[in-house]
């Protein structure tokens, strides 16, 4: 370099001499001088910056190259869960009741997308869905980063399915994404039982393990889908895989396959089921509940308004939720164990029960009925739903005619103390241990809880209420039907559940979790076979409250129910017309029964919201129900 | 062919060491394309076709006496400030900025013309003054500079407008301006910058910001950045091998065969990759300063020098760009990155330093 700039500096000079004056050329030279100071500057300017450079990588390449390596590493090998194929539901005869079957949703990547309005008509002209829901699709983009996948359409059907893949060459952007999503072969006959499945929220989340449900899946909301959550749901499996930035798959590196939940066999007798469900066809708010004594395991367990859960799979419009929310008749209550009634007379057998083991009357003392009765202090009148009264009765005719005054005077003699524990010994006022969630617990009343819930103290009066079930008392049908089925199993209080058995469908190993009674001790089993001989003649007796169900297949015993209805609220009463409020102010009809009488297989409890008649209503279901359950059985 | 080997002819005294680099770098870049590009054969084809338009121009521009340019220049520079004038009046626009002027059938980007006209119209005004440089020149120098590099940035082009201050600056400084000159203008600089952070534009304070904290949003603003970070680092040494890099054949690398094609070959060539690369530019540079030195005329000086400079404050500007160093402004990583028009403004240049080079002896 040295050398070239004196020779550069010389070939200057000569160059300057011919042209310029000597002044000129000291100029010249100088400033030749001076560039050759400023470039060499320059030149060391750009090495510096150019070592920099090399720094800088030398910086990423080398010091942090493992930091690096791991984040491309992350960038390319991405784990994407595998959700675990669902436990299905079975009936008690190996029905199924509820299946996985592939559902259909549109996916877009929308990296590659220049024009999305031009690509949402396109679309919309090879799939008529998509025009139709342009703009919820619209929003769903507008909401969701742009360089994230999206979900278009969800819950197509196979048609849909097979006229996009048929259009899929003009749609590169846009995948069909298969996903595994129930399918409730019953509908609405099993909706309040099996549930349904959604997103998990939160709340969720604080019961279940988050790492369990990768996004995408769905939880059990309602049923059986919710209290067997953790044996339906298995556990993901996880797929390592090499994608790309649009996270598309490009190979597989590594599989873990997901455990799948595992499988449930009901109690439930489906048949049973379907009929229990057309006996109450023609009732719009109604419920009925079958056990099986012995065991506890509901055999039918229905609840009328109910509901289509397939729709809530497919996406369920927002608007068709909201519907079903606010529905003032509350499709979604399951009002087998989330109704609670006055349990009115459907009680008197067990306080029949006390009566005759307290020995506050035995089997053969009359007390007589003429209407009324006065109960002592307070003074008050307590009347007979037979105003002309029913003469003198003992305790078999009692039950059969459902005389009001005759559990008055029994009441009066017992007090509410005992009378209230042999409620409470057959289960009334607390949760009956069924494994379906939202259960309620009813009421009991008692001194005890009136002076805690209400800081007053608890008159006669309200005890000769108590007798007949009605006043704060309030029961469950499910409740009825444990009662029920305690009276006619010898004395056991059974815990009712659905699920007779669980299946790992891999092994195929089977677990039987069938839970415990509990024997109820205080009565002597006479005057339970005097009880029972009692119901017996409900329907038998040409007086009894239950004749006309006389006669059919089986044997039954049940006792009748007419519970009063004390008000409507009144934003409701507001929106109806005046038949529809008029019905709505008649008495719910209530009938418990078991059959046969010897050797009970099927408890039954039945309550038909504004039915009227205990008897008529409610009992002919109950007719039916059991009918249909020995239809089969010889 | 016959006058081209007439004793007399240039041509005899063509300078292949000047000429080899930019060879090297012709080849590094259509290896490392068809890597970035999906390896697409067709891409390839049409660069090399690109490449050979453009070193027709570099031949052209070799071939134009640098004294005929001298003449010339200051008509260019009037000219190409008339265009940039006119941009906001009749020009097209795209991506949130007018730089394109449509005449017939030709889109003219007058700013990129003014990245290398300027320094010629520079180093033909200097080139005539008396040294050292009087005030009043000074004075006339910035106001050269000054006036497109405005026009420019209310295009707005921040990019664009830097490299033309940068590029007659650089002929400036070497023509011999004094240092407090510089000082002053830094120090102007500087203080302006709150009230240029307020009149930038809302992509421009983006980019900005995700240069500066790229963690903060590595999906939006940072993403560039943080992707090509982690393509180079993730390279090491040697590199994935070519056609292997993830990140660029996974498709995580945006751009990835235009500004940040640096990235792709780094990840899948590793340092070394860089290295050779980086001595390719710096060849080539120094070739250039070293014709500025041999040639005896103060204007070939101030233009080789000046074009050799500016040249690799490109490499300097893409790769700190690509490394995190310097904010996304969009600028190629030059004869490498994918793409005509720039590849025949930066031959051209370098034709005209070529020209020099071989009239250095007479």
């Amino acid at each position: 370099m040295l050398r070239r700039r004196r020779r550069s500096l010389r070939s200057t000079g000569s160059l300057g001499k011919g042209q310029n004056g000597p002044g000129q050329l000291s100029s010249r030279q100088s400033q030749f001088t001076h560039f050759e100071q400023r470039a060499r500057l320059v030149g060391l300017g750009l090495l510096f910056l150019g070592l920099v450079l090399i720094g800088r990588l030398f910086f990423l390449q080398i010091e942090q190259f493992f930091h690096y390596q791991t984040l491309s590493d992350q960038n390319r090998v991405a784990v994407r869960p595998m959700a675990p194929p669902r436990g299905l539901i079975y009936d008690r005869t190996g029905q199924l009741l509820v299946e996985n079957e592939p559902a259909f949703a549109l996916r877009l990547y929308p990296e590659h997308v220049d024009d999305t309005a031009k690509l949402l008509d396109k679309l919309g002209r090879a799939l008529p869905a998509a025009a139709e829901q342009r703009a919820a699709i619209e929003k769903r983009l507008a909401d969701n980063p742009p360089y994230l996948p999206v979900t278009l359409l969800e819950g197509l059907s196979s048609e849909q399915v097979a006229l996009f893949a048929a259009r899929q060459h003009e749609f590169p952007s846009i995948r069909i994404r298969a996903r595994s999503q129930r399918n409730y072969l019953h509908g609405p006959l099993t909706a309040h039982l099996l549930g349904y499945l959604a997103k998990p929220d939160k709340r969720d989340f604080r019961r279940f393990d988050p790492d369990l449900y990768p996004p995408g899946s769905r939880v059990g909301k309602m049923g059986l889908e919710r209290q067997y959550e953790a044996i339906l749901h298995g556990a993901p499996g996880s797929r390592e895989v090499e994608t790309d930035a649009h996270g598309r798959v490009v190979r597989e590196v590594a599989t873990e396959q997901p455990k799948p939940g595992r499988n449930l066999y009901l109690t439930l007798d489906q048949d049973l089921q379907e009929a229990t469900h057309k006996a109450l066809a023609e009732h719009p708010e109604a419920s009925a509940v079958a056990l099986n004594p012995q065991t506890g395991g509901v055999l039918a367990m229905a609840s009328r308004p109910t509901f289509n859960p397939n729709q809530f799979i497919g996406g369920l419009s927002d608007r068709n939720w909201k519907e079903l929310r606010t529905d003032p008749d509350e499709p979604l209550v399951n009002r087998a164990l989330q109704g609670l009634y006055p349990p009115a007379s459907t009680i008197k057998p067990v306080l029949a029960l006390a009566g005759l083991t307290r020995g506050d009357v035995d089997a053969s003392t009359e007390l007589t009925c003429h209407g009324s009765f006065r109960v002592g202090h307070d003074d008050h009148t307590f009347h007979c739903w037979k105003e002309r009264g029913h003469g003198p009765l003992k305790v078999n005719e009692a039950i059969a005619q459902s005389c009001d005054v005759y559990f008055y005077k029994l009441a009066d003699r017992m007090g509410i103390k005992p009378l209230h524990s042999a409620l409470d010994a057959f289960g009334l006022g607390q949760p009956t241990g069924i494994d379906l969630p939202g259960e309620r617990a009813g009421l009991n009343p008692g001194p005890e809880w009136k002076q805690e819930a209400r800081d007053e103290i608890w008159y006669p009066g309200e005890t000769v209420m108590t007798a007949i079930g009605q006043g704060y008392m309030q029961a469950t049908p499910l409740q009825l039907g444990v009662m029920t089925a305690a009276l006619a199993n010898g004395g056991k209080r059974v815990t009712p559940h659905l699920v007779r058995a669980v299946q790992d469908p891999v092994s195929g190993d089977v677990r039987y979790p069938t839970p415990e009674g509990e024997a109820i001790e205080f009565f002597d089993e006479q005057d339970l076979a005097e009880v029972r001989q009692s119901m017996r003649r409900v329907v038998t007796s040409i007086h009894g409250t239950g004749h006309s169900l006389v006669g059919g297949r089986v044997p039954l015993a049940g006792k009748t129910g007419t519970a009063q209805v004390v008000r409507i609220n009144r934003e409701r009463k507001e929106q109806l017309d005046p038949e529809e409020k008029e019905r709505r102010l008649r008495d719910h009809a209530l009938f418990v029964a078991f059959a046969p009488v010897e050797d009970p297989q099927i408890a039954v409890s039945v309550v038909v919201e504004h039915g009227i008649s205990g008897g008529k209503t409610a009992g002919k279901v109950a007719r039916r129900i059991i009918d249909s359950y020995f239809r089969s059985r010889p | 062919m016959i006058q081209l080997l007439h004793p007399d002819s240039p041509w005899r005294r063509f300078d292949w060491p000047y000429f080899l680099p930019i060879l090297g770098l012709a080849v590094v870049s259509l290896v490392v394309l068809y890597s970035a590009g999906d390896q697409d054969t067709g891409l390839v084809v049409g660069q090399a076709a690109r490449f050979g338009i453009a070193l027709a121009a570099f031949f052209v521009a070799a071939a134009i006496p640098p004294r005929f340019l001298a003449l010339a220049a200051p008509y260019l520079y009037l000219a190409t400030l008339t265009m940039l004038i006119l941009v906001p009046l009749v020009g097209q626009e795209g991506m949130g900025a007018q730089r394109w002027l449509v005449v017939g059938p030709l889109t003219i980007q007058p700013s990129e013309l003014m990245k290398l006209v300027l320094p010629l119209t520079m180093a033909a005004f200097l080139s005539h003054q008396d040294y050292p440089p009087r005030p009043g020149v000074l004075l006339t120098s910035l106001a050269i500079i000054g006036i497109p590099t405005g026009l420019v940035l209310i295009q707005p082009d921040l990019g664009t407008s830097v490299l033309i201050a940068v590029a007659g600056l650089v002929v400036l400084f070497l023509a011999g301006a004094p240092w407090r000159l510089f000082m002053a203008l830094g120090g102007l600089l500087l203080a302006s910058l709150p009230a240029a952070w307020y009149m930038l534009h809302d992509y421009q304070r983006r980019r900005l910001m995700g240069f500066l904290n790229p963690e903060a949003d590595p999906y939006g603003a940072g993403y560039h950045i943080t992707q090509s970070k982690i393509a180079i680092g993730s390279g090491g040494l040697t590199g994935k091998g070519w056609l292997n890099g993830t990140q660029a054949q996974l498709d995580f690398l945006p751009e990835r065969h235009t500004d940040f094609i640096f990235a792709v070959m780094s990840e899948e060539f590793g340092l070394l990759g860089g290295a050779v690369l980086l001595g390719l530019y710096l060849a080539l540079t120094y070739r250039g300063l070293v014709i500025a030195f041999r040639s005896r005329e103060m204007y070939n000086r101030l233009v080789a020098a000046g074009l050799s400079t500016v040249f690799f404050f490109y490499v300097v500007i893409n790769i700190g760009m690509t490394t995190g160093l310097l904010p996304v402004v969009g600028v190629p990583l030059p004869l490498v990155s994918y793409g005509g028009s720039s590849l025949v403004a930066l031959l051209t240049g370098l034709g005209l330093v070529m020209g020099i080079s071989m009239r250095r002896g007479r």
